[in-house]
């Protein structure tokens, strides 16, 4: 283990009660004993983690807060933020929903984000990265399978043949300019997060060809192929030569 | 399992920690009341159908992270930037430094971070949640949770670090 590698470990832990049962940290720990530079690291980072974890806790909260919930004041009298004004916004959509019916009728309009498989990709990758939510939750691949196609998503896909060393943990459903897309979920031995997305589109010119092709997304590494009628893209939290492995 | 929490108790519990959590992500006082109040008003409507008493504090965190992502939804779309990886040098920062902030500059410095970083950073430091309840909160798995606190904090720490420096020059 490296230097660098002991300190990111470190980083994620809470300095004084490092979990005792992780081999990484405990080897992490055992090398800010053997290596000074990194002893001297970690005794500075304790004394930050100890400082700032302080100063979060002291953020004020108002006074009248606790009063005003229970009051549910604000909840009656009517919000003035976006999250709250629900009945509101409700009533404009269903007049914005009649004026836009028509006016599709009469303009038909195009989607303001291109159709592309490029645009594709990147929205499902940021779906997953930042509000990953499974809807099913199990480790059968059988009943992800029922579950994808009782919800119109593609559930006859091909999983690569090294993703059945992967944990299965879930799935999920997204829509792309509303069709279904299929989201596999699974854990690599870091229990990060690794997503295989199935989506059933012939039509976008840029479409990956059969062999798997890579780019980065965000921070992700992700392949795309095509096979059949399915386009694939699996993405995830890791890195690049470890993704390829699985293909 | 126990009984459901009587509401004034709940509320006595946790409005304070949900308050900062919703600080940390909107950074604007008056967004944060509202989530915190939009967050008990759910409750309110909807806690009844949660079983497990248990589960009550993450559910209230959880509703409160999906509330605010999904006002951030109707009012932006997905940034096309890079998220950054743990910079090559893991900086430094001297206590001395954070004893320099008050809590509203740390707020700050939490809000310069990726968008990504924030809120597993804000469990991190703000509660005592578990690795499994800031997953659970977030709904990503165990280890992206770690590596998201490490890389958060490597990024505060240069956002801290840079921060005094300015002040300095």
């Amino acid at each position: 283990m490296t230097r660098r590698e002991a300190q990111e470990i470190l980083l994620s832990c809470r300095p004084g009660r490092e979990p005792a049962d992780d081999p990484q940290v405990t080897a992490s720990l055992e090398l800010t004993r053997t290596d000074p530079e990194l002893g001297a690291w970690y005794e500075q980072h304790r004394a930050w983690d100890a400082a700032i974890r302080q100063k979060m806790r002291a953020i004020p909260v108002p006074a009248d807060l606790k009063y005003e919930i229970l009051s549910g004041r604000k909840i009656v009298t009517g919000p003035a933020h976006w999250w709250t004004r629900r009945a509101a916004l409700l009533a404009a959509a269903a007049v914005l929903a009649l004026l836009l019916t028509l006016a599709v009728m009469l303009l038909k309009p195009r989607h303001s984000v291109p159709d592309t498989f490029a645009e594709f990709r990147t929205n499902v990758i940021a779906i997953a990265l930042r509000e990953y939510k499974m809807d099913l939750q199990t480790n059968d691949m059988g009943q992800i399978r029922t579950y994808l196609a009782m919800h119109g998503a593609p559930a006859d896909y091909v999983t690569p043949p090294a993703t059945d060393k992967l944990k299965l943990v879930g799935c999920g459903v997204l829509k792309w300019q509303g069709k279904p897309v299929s989201m596999v979920c699974f854990e690599d031995k870091g229990a990060r997060g690794i997503w295989l997305f199935a989506i059933k589109a012939a039509y976008w010119k840029d479409r990956p060809g059969t062999q798997p092709e890579f780019q980065k997304v965000f921070s992700c590494p992700a392949a795309s192929w095509s096979e059949g009628n399915i386009i694939y893209v699996l993405a995830g939290d890791t890195k690049e030569p470890e993704l390829r492995k699985l293909l | 399992m126990g009984s459901r929490p009587d509401f004034e108790v709940l509320v006595d519990r946790y409005y304070a920690a949900l308050f900062r959590f919703a600080l940390s992500l909107t950074r604007k006082e008056s967004d944060a009341r509202d989530l915190t109040q939009q967050t008990f008003w759910l409750w309110a409507r909807k806690g009844h159908q949660l079983h497990d008493p248990g589960k009550v504090k993450s559910w209230l965190f959880t509703t409160l992270h999906r509330e605010f992502l999904q006002g951030q939804r109707r009012s932006t779309r997905f940034p096309h930037h890079e998220l950054e990886e743990v910079p090559e040098e893991i900086p430094s920062v001297p206590s001395t430094m954070v004893n320099d902030l008050d809590a509203g500059i740390a707020v700050e410095c939490l809000g310069r971070i990726d968008p990504l970083f924030q809120a597993p950073v804000a469990l991190f430091y703000l509660e005592d949640h578990s690795y499994q309840e800031i997953a659970d909160v977030l709904g990503i798995p165990l280890g992206t949770v770690k590596s998201r606190i490490a890389r958060g904090i490597a990024q505060l720490q240069k956002v801290v670090l840079e921060r005094q420096k300015g002040r300095r020059s």
